[in-house]
């Protein structure tokens, strides 16, 4: 064939796939190699009396919006797309997260995202028992994995990105804390008393990760503090045996001084031999 | 579940054997790598949910193919058309990534925008039927045209591409 055709075929064929791309593409599609797919999940999470709604929806969202749904990103709980948002998307989001500490960012995140929803819902006076409910179990299970992300990190001995991951989420909490209480104070009592009880959930994740956090500082200075005595330990041990080399050394180097005297006076004596010698020589020429 | 882990299998195997290859003909058609990886990933979603809903499909290659270009077809329509000497100013988008990837790779950088000044349909037929390897037919029905019609449009787009690459 053609020269130029073959240089061009074999150019062209290296546009392609890069590992990495390949990989997160494939993860997006069916999840984890255990989780059996994606699909059966969702159809797991959703009500029964609704599946067939929202697998279509689901199936429209896929086939419009490219790859994964967008379209679900604003949903709120209580609304058909609200599952595929928190199930899927996210899912997904936090499954793709590279390690513990992206997987932790990705769990405040989404942490925030429930409290923002608690505030929308209020707002159009629709957080009821019902989504309160909703709310309250996504971040028990936000604060869940969270736990477990963190986990990892102290087995990994990064206290301080634990420390930092904790910060992180306690400014989130109470930025959105404060816009949620606002919101209590100036709304009808039944609202008020869901978005306190919201609140109050959100407080309780907070102490208990907090919990965690200081745990795990405590765990780490600890472990410093131990390995800083260790340490002027093996410093102390190390001048010691130092001191003890320098007297060690002193009384070698005056041996080594006798051993050097000595020699000298073997030369010496030795040249005195020759000396004696070579006159004994010149004794008997003459 | 058996029936489970065959799709798991049948699916990695497809994915495996295709997705390098859907995704190149959606870069020739597209331009865009962005775009590309969208579009082969909405496939590959497709075929997964239809595969576990228990469609069953008598040549995945073809129906791969045929997804791959109603969804570019799709994009066309969706986007504001892009003229091919626009699509070639903004000079492919060949934005290079990481793990070795080619586009480092000056020569692939002239191949790409040597396509870019094919017409559409002859880059198509030519990145079909010379770089991924499909056969006259299976071009055909991919487009849905006769293989008469196809092997004259492969025969000229060889002309163009050797002008091209002579001048």
């Amino acid at each position: 064939m053609k020269n130029w055709l073959n240089k061009f075929i074999h150019e062209a064929r290296e546009v392609r796939l890069t590992a990495r791309e390949k990989r997160a593409m494939l993860s997006a599609i069916i999840g984890p190699a255990r989780i059996p797919s994606p699909y059966s999940f969702f159809l797991a999470v959703v009500e029964h009396r609704h599946r067939l709604a929202v697998a279509a929806m689901f199936a429209a969202v896929v086939i419009t919006s490219g790859g994964t749904s967008f379209a679900a990103s604003g949903a709120l709980p209580g609304e058909a797309l609200y599952s595929i948002k928190v199930n899927i998307n996210e899912e997904i989001q936090s499954f793709v997260a590279p390690n513990p500490t992206a997987k932790a960012k990705v769990e405040v995140s989404r942490t925030e995202k429930r409290l923002e929803e608690a505030e929308s819902l209020s707002k159009s006076g629709k957080l009821n028992a019902k989504t309160q409910a909703i709310i309250e179990t996504n971040l028990e299970r936000h604060s869940n994995t969270l736990k477990a992300s963190i986990a990892t990190l102290a087995d990994e001995e990064a206290a301080a990105t634990v420390k930092e991951v904790i910060s992180g989420l306690n400014s989130t909490i109470e930025v959105r804390e404060a816009v949620l209480s606002d919101l209590a104070s100036s709304s009808a009592s039944s609202t008020g008393g869901h978005l306190d009880a919201v609140i109050e959930k959100v407080n309780k994740v907070k102490k208990e990760i907090d919990d965690i956090g200081k745990d795990v500082e405590d765990k780490d200075q600890k472990k410093k503090d131990g390995e800083k005595k260790q340490k002027e330990k093996e410093e102390n041990d190390k001048k010691d045996s130092e001191e003890k080399n320098d007297e060690e050394k002193d009384e070698e180097d005056e041996s080594k001084e006798d051993v050097a005297t000595s020699s000298v006076s073997i030369i010496f004596t030795t040249t005195t031999t020759v000396v004696t010698g070579t006159a004994t020589l010149s004794d008997i020429i003459d | 579940m058996s029936n489970e882990k065959e799709h798991n299998k049948q699916f990695l195997d497809l994915y495996g054997k295709h997705s390098d290859e859907l995704f190149r003909y959606c870069f020739f058609k597209t331009g865009s790598r962005d775009q590309s990886l969208e579009i082969v990933q909405e496939v590959f979603m497709k075929t997964w949910i239809g595969m576990e809903k228990g469609t069953v499909m008598d040549n995945p290659k073809a129906f791969l193919y045929a997804a791959t270009r109603n969804a570019v077809t799709d994009w066309y329509r969706k986007k504001k058309p892009v003229s091919l000497d626009e699509m070639h100013e903004a000079g492919f988008d060949t934005s290079k990534e990481e793990e070795g990837n080619s586009f480092d790779n000056l020569e692939a950088e002239r191949i790409i925008s040597m396509a870019s000044k094919l017409e559409e349909k002859y880059r198509e037929v030519i990145i079909l039927r010379f770089v991924n390897d499909l056969s006259v037919n299976e071009i055909a029905q991919m487009l849905g045209e006769k293989e008469n019609n196809v092997s004259v449009r492969i025969h000229r787009a060889l002309e163009k591409l050797r002008k091209l690459y002579i001048k």
